[in-house]
């Protein structure tokens, strides 16, 4: 199981501020797959608009990452920087 | 338009140009003369990223006519290494990572050497107040002073 | 803790930089030095209006000019739309199109109408004053409060406040709102012995580069082209220009030139369409280079804010509870930092009970870009200010008062990060056993204390590292060195190799001679292009491996690379004399061919960055001037690689900071015209206004970079609103909640 996080933005919107949830996934894209079955267009929202922090350590290229047992999932806000 | 027959020394060599009434010095040494070291940053004399030494002193080539320059010595940038031997403040600014882009550094190295040519021993006040007229957005000064200070030091040989 | 500091030999030497003589000498190339055959000059017509609708543009005079080669406006580009992950942020391109050019409405005083090229910058010049726009002038707004109100003048029909319920059905100039919280504030404020409460405001501020904007640009009739210009990233001035054009990536090759400065204010375009349009209509190189003028009325300052805070605490210094709401700037266009504004705001410590709002407003002002960690300082200035009361309040040292509550390793930040290994614990200390903290204050003089906060990020990033037959290497870096990078770059490759930093030279690859990597921004350079650096060096170690395996006919399990050559790893592989990388590199052509390391990542892991600053003041009473008298710097680099442009940053940062607090503000007139658009009256500090700014470098290793790099450019423009406004309101007797600090402003709080 995977812990997902959501910042209360995404989970008003989505999620009926449930801002966390557990999922069955040992990778990503399992975990987006499940994501976007539970809350559809969930998925789409949090590719486009945010990046992960798994288990505490930002993620860009999480399409493959592997997740452990009890990996936390936080999604944020894609940032910019100067 | 009209352009003007100007005859100067630029770096201790005598150079002939052609220029508009309107054009400054800035102008001519980086379009006419091809003298890209001496930068703009401002126009208006606030940055003194244009900085030149005109006859001794320090200016701002953006407030002066490339018509002005005329019969003067004009020393820039480019005119202060010798061919095989940096000025001692370009030692210094680089020793003590004393710029970081680098874009205000030609008008710094040109300021500070109209100092220390006129001021062996600055003090950092004195040093200060020299520069107020450079300015510098990336390094808060600080190591630009203290490469100044140490390269006075080194030029008394102290 | 997790890693440990790595014993190196060439990481934190203080080197010359590679490209430091060009940079004293005048030899460098910044964006405005090029000088192509055939080039004509642009120059932009910029709106005199706040708010305007174009009616007609009729350019048939200036056409008409001598000497005028050609004369574009929005009609020449094509309409886009979408949004793209360009570098870290997103680009609305129909926004950003209309921000280099505008289209139906012009948004801003200086917002750009038309541009001519034309055979001299003075002909140039002359062809505005013959462009004939008709303008119908709108009511306009500028101050971000008064542009949230429901019956201020709009700038766009089109724009619905996004994330409200219900969904309005009126356009508003609130593009979004924010929101994210934890725990119960409620519940936490009513735990709390004290709380105070305050509303902040601050003044938009510009990025202040020295060099303004330029580009050259060449179009060819096979519609490959060519863009030398300075920005902090060649590949999106690349993506984004080709996007708004409609050309390809590949029809396009970006030169970075010499950059001189950009702390955020070069990580989008302006002129680089517009020179590239303007070659394309005339078959000529195309140079556009901006005034200072231009500099401050159409490019990017970052937002001017209203930031309201509530922090509850125990009487024991424990935070019960904290709120903030935030109100930036985007200017004409949606896109402030008030994401990063909310997400920073309590970033530096630990609160169980907190809650953050934020709305991003436009108004008729430039469109705000990126300065050095957008939307924190602003936050910052509101916590640590109301921090610096309460410590007062409750009568305990600000500095115990913030270890009490400092995030630490597993600390879950407020925007869902949970910490690993950082270094804010340390700064404190070190600021505590700071002889600055414990130093007598003169008359008239107060001292304050403020912490700061930044992400920092990773990405993509590329690097190629070459070996030559001589054993010298050549490094080809993907990203403008805006401080120093190249000595970085060159330090990590040495350590790698094993060979003098002397015998590596560096080189920043055009857009067509290295893969991509996102931009030089973030605090990312030297730690994720760094990754990339060291990656490609370690390629080249196991290549020289492998061609002393070769020579020595044994397993490449038998050699080891160390202090710049190939060893027998024992003495049962063989009797081997050291083969130096020269004598590798010497033999390669027989070997195999070239050795080169070749790296591509998406660095992950970058290490927050924390910051302590200290900083003492002296106000004249009798006019309101301050003078910061000392200042000192604090701040965890993870491991400063070339400390001397470590320190740097935090002196720059330091000194951005102050500027923001003392001096720099967008002044308008009742019309909406920027009435300070040069440095004469947009003050920054000058060498005279500053001390010097004394550094203290803390090294906890970030884990996830091979030598613990953490970012260090953004964090340093943190603290110093807070700390320089706090320092004056011990002063003066009463918290001062509004920037600049100008001496009129202190006055009055002197004078109650």
């Amino acid at each position: 199981m995977a812990r997902v996080v959501l910042s209360s933005d995404v989970a008003e919107k989505f999620t009926d501020r449930l801002r966390e949830f557990d999922l069955e996934a040992d990778n990503m894209r399992a975990l987006m797959r499940a994501i976007d079955t539970r809350y559809e267009g969930l998925a789409p929202f949090l590719e486009e608009h945010m990046f992960v922090v798994i288990d505490g350590e930002m993620i860009q290229d999480q399409f493959l990452e592997p997740l452990e047992p009890n990996s936390e999932v936080c999604f944020m806000p894609k940032l910019k920087g100067g | 338009m009209t352009k003007q027959h100007i005859t100067t020394s630029v770096n201790g060599e005598s150079v002939e140009y052609l220029c508009e009434a309107q054009q400054t010095l800035l102008d001519v040494l980086r379009d006419e003369l091809g003298l890209t070291g001496t930068k703009e940053g401002c126009s208006t004399g606030d940055c003194g990223a244009c900085s030149v030494i005109v006859d001794g002193n320090v200016v701002c080539s953006c407030l002066m006519l490339g018509a002005e320059a005329e019969g003067r010595q004009i020393e820039t940038i480019e005119g202060m290494a010798t061919a095989d031997q940096l000025h001692p403040l370009q030692k210094q600014f680089l020793e003590q990572a004393s710029l970081q882009c680098g874009f205000c550094t030609p008008g710094f190295l040109v300021a500070a050497k109209a100092l220390l040519d006129k001021n062996p021993d600055p003090t950092e006040t004195e040093i200060r107040f020299w520069l107020a007229g450079n300015l510098c957005r990336c390094t808060g000064y600080d190591k630009i002073v203290r490469a100044v200070q140490d390269a006075a030091a080194e030029m008394r040989g102290a | 803790m997790g890693a440990e500091q790595i014993e190196t030999k060439w990481i934190g030497k203080r080197i010359v930089r590679p490209d430091g003589v060009d940079k004293v000498t005048g030899r460098a190339n910044f964006g405005a030095d090029l000088r192509l055959p055939g080039m004509l000059e642009a120059k932009i017509l910029r709106s005199p209006h706040a708010h305007a609708r174009i009616k007609s543009i009729d350019t048939s005079k200036a056409e008409a000019l001598p000497g005028v080669l050609s004369v574009v406006t929005a009609k020449d580009f094509p309409e886009v739309s979408g949004m793209a992950d360009a570098g870290e942020a997103q680009v609305n391109f129909a926004d950003l199109s209309r921000n280099v050019m505008a289209r139906e409405k012009a948004l801003y005083d200086g917002h750009a109408v038309a541009a001519v090229a034309a055979t001299s910058a003075s002909i140039a010049t002359e062809a505005l004053s013959l462009i004939e726009v008709e303008y119908e002038v709108l009511p306009h707004v500028i101050d971000v409060e008064e542009a949230m109100k429901p019956d201020a003048p709009l700038l766009h029909d089109d724009l619905f406040t996004k994330n409200v319920d219900p969904k309005p059905d009126k356009p508003s100039n609130v593009a979004q709102r924010l929101e994210f919280g934890a725990g119960d504030i409620d519940k936490g404020f009513g735990e709390a012995d004290v709380i105070v409460e305050r509303t902040f405001r601050t003044a938009a501020t510009h990025q202040g580069y020295i060099e303004p904007h330029a580009a050259v640009a060449e179009w060819t009739e096979d519609g490959q082209s060519r863009i030398w210009c300075s920005s902090q990233g060649q590949f999106a001035v690349r993506d984004m220009t080709t996007t708004l054009l409609g050309i390809d990536h590949a029809n396009l090759k970006v030169t970075p030139a010499e950059i001189g400065g950009g702390f955020g204010g070069k990580t989008t375009i302006y002129l680089e369409p517009v020179a590239l349009l303007l070659s394309r209509k005339t078959g000529r190189p195309v140079r556009a280079v901006m005034s200072r003028e231009e500099v401050f009325r159409g490019s990017g300052p970052t937002s001017g804010s209203v930031v309201r805070t509530k922090i509850g605490m125990r009487n024991s210094g424990e935070i019960t509870a904290a709120e903030l709401g935030l109100k930036y700037e985007a200017g004409a266009f949606p896109g402030s930092p008030a994401m990063a504004g909310c997400m920073t705001a309590f970033a530096c410590y630990d609160i169980e009970n907190a809650k953050v709002v934020g709305y991003d407003v436009v108004s008729n002002r430039a469109k705000c870009a990126a300065y050095r960690a957008p939307g924190a300082p602003m936050t910052a200035f509101a916590v640590e200010s109301v921090l610096d009361e309460l410590a007062e309040k409750i009568g305990v040292d600000p500095i115990d008062l913030r270890l009490k509550n400092a995030a630490k390793e597993g600390t879950r930040a407020l925007y869902g990060a949970k910490f690993k290994q950082i270094g804010f614990e340390e700064t404190l200390k070190a600021a505590k056993d700071h002889p600055h903290y414990s130093a007598p204050l003169g008359p008239n003089q107060g001292r304050a204390i403020a912490c700061g906060f930044w992400f920092n990020i990773g990405g993509e990033s590329t690097a190629n590292v070459n070996v030559n037959m001589d054993g010298t290497v050549t490094v080809v870096s993907p990203n403008p060195d805006i401080g120093g990078s190249r000595a970085s770059m060159v330090l990590m490759a040495a350590e790698v190799l094993g060979i003098n930093p002397d015998r590596i030279r560096i080189t920043i690859g055009d857009t067509a001679s290295i893969g991509y990597s996102g931009l030089t921004g973030g605090s990312r350079v030297t730690f994720a292009v760094g990754m990339a650096v060291v990656d490609a060096s370690k390629q080249v170690v196991t290549q020289l491996c492998e061609r002393a395996a070769q020579i020595w006919e044994v397993d490449v399990e038998g050699v080891e690379w160390r202090d710049g050559a190939a060893h027998p790893a024992s003495s049962n592989v063989g009797d081997f004399d050291p083969l130096s990388l020269e004598k590798i590199a010497a033999q390669s052509a027989k070997l195999g061919g070239t050795i080169t390391g070749a790296a591509a990542i998406n660095a992950r892991g970058a290490g927050p960055g924390f910051a302590t600053h200290i900083c003492d003041v002296e106000v004249d009473k009798g006019t309101g001037r301050v003078d910061v008298v000392r200042y000192t710097a604090i701040q965890d680099a993870g491991r400063a690689i070339h400390p001397g442009y470590v320190e740097g940053q935090m002196q720059g940062g330091v000194a951005q900071g102050v500027g923001w607090a003392l001096n720099e503000e967008y002044i308008f007139d009742d019309k909406g015209r920027l009435e300070n658009p040069g440095f004469l009256d947009y003050r920054m500090p000058v060498t005279s206004d500053l001390p010097m700014i004394d550094t203290q470098i803390i090294e906890v290793p970030n884990p996830f970079h091979p030598y613990g790099v953490r970012g260090v450019g953004e964090v340093p423009i943190v603290p110093p609103l807070a700390a320089v406004a706090s320092a004056v309101s011990q002063v003066v007797g009463k918290r001062m909640d509004q920037l600049p600090l100008s001496p009129p402003r202190v006055l009055d709080a002197i004078d109650g």
